[in-house]
């Protein structure tokens, strides 16, 4: 956002998805602690839950940041054609 | 304390300070007047030195001179003097006519003051007409002295002859009188009683007589002495010839003449009287020496007696004396008879003697007509002399002016001629010396024109190469500051994208500064349009930047472009950890590098390798090698190299063209 360099972007994905996850992790935090503070009688696996639901939802956002699907099926339909040729 | 030096002081000791210090304060101003500053010499000439030359030094000198001064100054008048005489001189006779010409303007310039530049012969020249003056003015004053003398002495002959006529009145009348007297003494028998008286008029009219004949006489012999003085005048006068033709010798002559025939008349008046009276004197004589006769006779008879007593004669004495009388009157008789006997004789011889008189007188009146007329003749000889010679010179100076006038008319028809000969000629050599000097300078003028377009042409060929070396030099300035720019970008920035500079200007500048040239616009034309308006990356900048460009990309060597999950991300990472870009051997540069065999980290090594040594092109080259995930992260550094790389090279292209074609220029 700041800086339009491509070596940035790198270094800017990793703090995006740390932050990504960092917030999820929290809000999902949140929300298992008001789930299970709610709906679950203070259990602690909401909470676990919640916390683990924004990792997950973090990474897979991170991962998908970093990914370049484009390109791996780009990759994917050429090694087929060379395949096939 | 008393003194003690020994010396007593003397009273008189101030004086001679009184006198050496002015005279050293003078000699000090004298002199620093004379070397340093000439304004104190001008003062102290005006206000030392000429009053002391003036009241002090003069004075002295004419003291000790003494006649030496006088006679200086008694030549200035004399020199004053000529000047003012030439205006007395006008009536003068001039001798000839060429004379009179230089008469009039020598008076303008008398001699003493003479020109420095006058030559001898102008000199001469104005010493005769001085000399010629001079003698003028001598002639002059003799001329005037002489009417003087013969004025005065004219004058002196007249009043002279005036007293003489009037004496020879008075001589005669004296001269008559006496005769009457002595008359009336011897005859007059009626008066006897005054017979004294009567002779005693007549002693006086003798004396009277001798009186006035010495005063007749003396006046006569200086009427004589003075006109004989005139003529000698006159004489020396004709004699002379400066005065020879002066008019009043005339005059003096008539004078002389009038005076000399008045004086004879005079005389011979006189002489005529007297000898009309003559005989009666000598009868007187003759009647006083018989007189006395008798009274010898008497006195020798009578010794006694004495006439003119009053003592009564005695008888005897009577009687003798009666004898004596009687014998006396006897031989009276006697002679008587005598006489008449010899009358006719004597009467004869008397008039004889009368005649001889009276021829003698006639001879002098003769002798004085003659020289009257002589005079009389000499003198008109003059006259007509004179007049004759004045008619000459009136004629002579006739022909001269004709002969002086056709002289002149010849002079001026022959110097006419003369004229137009030698303005013919004249113009025929100045036409041809003129055509000379023209052609000579033509040809002169065509080599220094010719000499000229030479200059000319040189200073434009120099001119031409001067401006094409000006335009290589602003070439070369204009490529100079592209590739400063180039370097450098905007200095004063700190962050890498604003150092970023258009190079629009320059490079217009090097399009400009190139004129039309082909091989700088097909350059130009490769720096690609981002360099123009946004700017390129320097050097240092892109450097600093490979460190990071450098580390993300080691950080993400392992993956290709599809990207990858997080998990192969974080191995990337992990190895990136593991290994040292120094632990790569680098290949060097004329090696040819099988791109293939090398993996990221390789590439990575040698880029990083050849950047730290400063080759940022083999460092692009290498970058430019890398693949994958890598490259994307070093894709925007890339760009930027290599539009730095680019358009440096067009920069180093036009410089090298700015190079060659300047040093053209320079040889």
């Amino acid at each position: 956002m700041a800086s339009k360099r491509s070596e940035d972007e790198y270094g800017e994905k990793v703090n995006r998805a740390i932050v990504d996850t960092g917030v999820k992790m929290a809000t999902g935090l949140v929300v298992g602690g008001v789930f299970s503070l709610v709906l679950f009688k203070r259990r602690t696996w909401p909470i676990a839950f919640g916390v683990g639901t924004g990792f997950g939802m973090g990474y897979s956002n991170a991962e998908n940041d970093f990914q370049n699907k484009n390109a791996a099926l780009l990759r994917r339909l050429q090694v087929d054609i060379q395949l096939h040729n | 304390r008393c003194m003690s030096s020994g010396v007593p002081q003397k009273k008189g000791g101030k004086l001679k300070w009184f006198i050496l210090l002015p005279s050293a304060a003078l000699g000090g101003v004298a002199a620093y007047g004379e070397f340093v500053d000439p304004e104190v010499k001008k003062l102290m000439e005006e206000n030392v030195y000429s009053p002391f030359q003036e009241y002090v030094y003069k004075p002295v000198m004419d003291m000790i001179a003494g006649s030496g001064k006088p006679a200086e100054e008694e030549q200035k008048p004399l020199v004053k003097v000529i000047p003012a005489k030439p205006v007395e001189k006008k009536p003068e006779p001039e001798k000839t006519a060429v004379k009179a010409a230089p008469a009039s303007p020598v008076p303008a310039a008398p001699a003493p003051p003479q020109p420095a530049g006058m030559s001898a012969k102008e000199r001469e020249k104005l010493d005769i007409e001085q000399k010629l003056q001079q003698q003028r003015e001598k002639e002059k004053a003799e001329n005037t002295a002489l009417e003087g003398k013969l004025q005065e002495l004219m004058n002196v002959c007249k009043t002279g002859l005036q007293e003489a006529s009037e004496i020879q009145n008075e001589v005669i009348s004296a001269v008559k009188k006496h005769a009457q007297a002595l008359q009336t003494a011897m005859d007059d028998k009626t008066d006897i009683l005054n017979k004294e008286g009567q002779w005693n008029a007549v002693t006086e009219a003798f004396q009277k007589r001798g009186v006035v004949t010495d005063n007749a006489k003396k006046v006569m012999d200086s009427l004589r002495s003075e006109k004989e003085k005139l003529k000698a005048m006159v004489e020396e006068a004709r004699n002379n010839k400066s005065t020879k033709s002066n008019k009043i010798l005339n005059q003096a002559q008539e004078a002389y003449n009038t005076v000399s025939s008045k004086l004879n008349a005079i005389e011979s008046a006189i002489a005529k009287s007297e000898s009309e009276n003559r005989g009666l004197v000598k009868f007187n004589d003759l009647v006083e020496e018989g007189k006395k006769k008798f009274q010898k006779e008497l006195e020798s008879l009578m010794p006694d007696v004495k006439p003119g007593k009053g003592k009564k004669l005695s008888e005897e004495e009577l009687n003798s004396l009666i004898a004596h009388a009687h014998r006396r009157i006897e031989q009276l008789q006697h002679q008587l008879a005598n006489h008449l006997a010899l009358e006719k004789e004597r009467i004869q011889e008397a008039l004889d003697m009368q005649r001889k008189a009276d021829e003698s007188v006639c001879d002098r009146r003769i002798e004085d007509e003659a020289q009257k007329i002589k005079n009389n003749v000499d003198l008109e000889k003059q006259k007509w002399g004179e007049e004759a010679r004045v008619q000459f010179e009136v004629e002579l100076r006739q022909q001269l002016a004709r002969q002086a006038a056709a002289h002149s008319d010849h002079l001026q028809e022959v110097l006419k001629v003369q004229e137009q000969e030698l303005l013919q000629k004249y113009e025929r050599q100045f036409n041809l010396k003129f055509i000379e000097e023209r052609q000579a300078f033509q040809a002169e003028i065509a080599g220094w024109v010719a000499r000229l377009k030479g200059i000319e042409t040189a200073v434009e060929n120099r001119a031409a190469a001067e401006k094409i070396a000006r335009e290589a030099q602003d070439l070369w300035l204009a490529c100079l500051a592209l590739n400063g720019t180039i370097r450098r970008g905007k200095e004063e920035e700190l962050a890498w994208e604003e150092r970023l500079k258009p190079l629009g200007n320059e490079i217009v500048a090097v399009y400009d500064a190139a004129g039309n040239h082909p091989f700088v616009n097909m350059i130009v034309s490769t720096i690609p349009e981002k360099a123009y308006v946004r700017g390129v990356w320097t050097e240092d900048t892109l450097r600093e930047r490979f460190e990071k460009v450098s580390s993300v990309c080691k950080k993400v060597a392992a993956i290709d472009e599809c990207g990858g999950t997080l998990y192969k991300y974080f191995i990337s990472y992990l190895q990136s950890v593991f290994i040292s870009l120094r632990s790569y051997d680098v290949k060097n540069l004329n090696d040819q590098v099988d791109v293939e065999s090398m993996d990221n980290f390789e590439i990575l090594a040698n880029a990083s390798y050849w950047m730290d040594r400063g080759d940022f092109e083999a460092a692009v080259r290498y970058m430019n090698q890398l693949q994958g995930e890598a490259r994307k992260v070093a894709g925007d550094w890339l760009k930027e190299a290599k539009l730095l790389l680019e358009t440096r090279q067009a920069a180093f292209a036009l410089t090298a063209f700015a190079s060659a074609s300047g040093l053209g220029t320079v040889f």
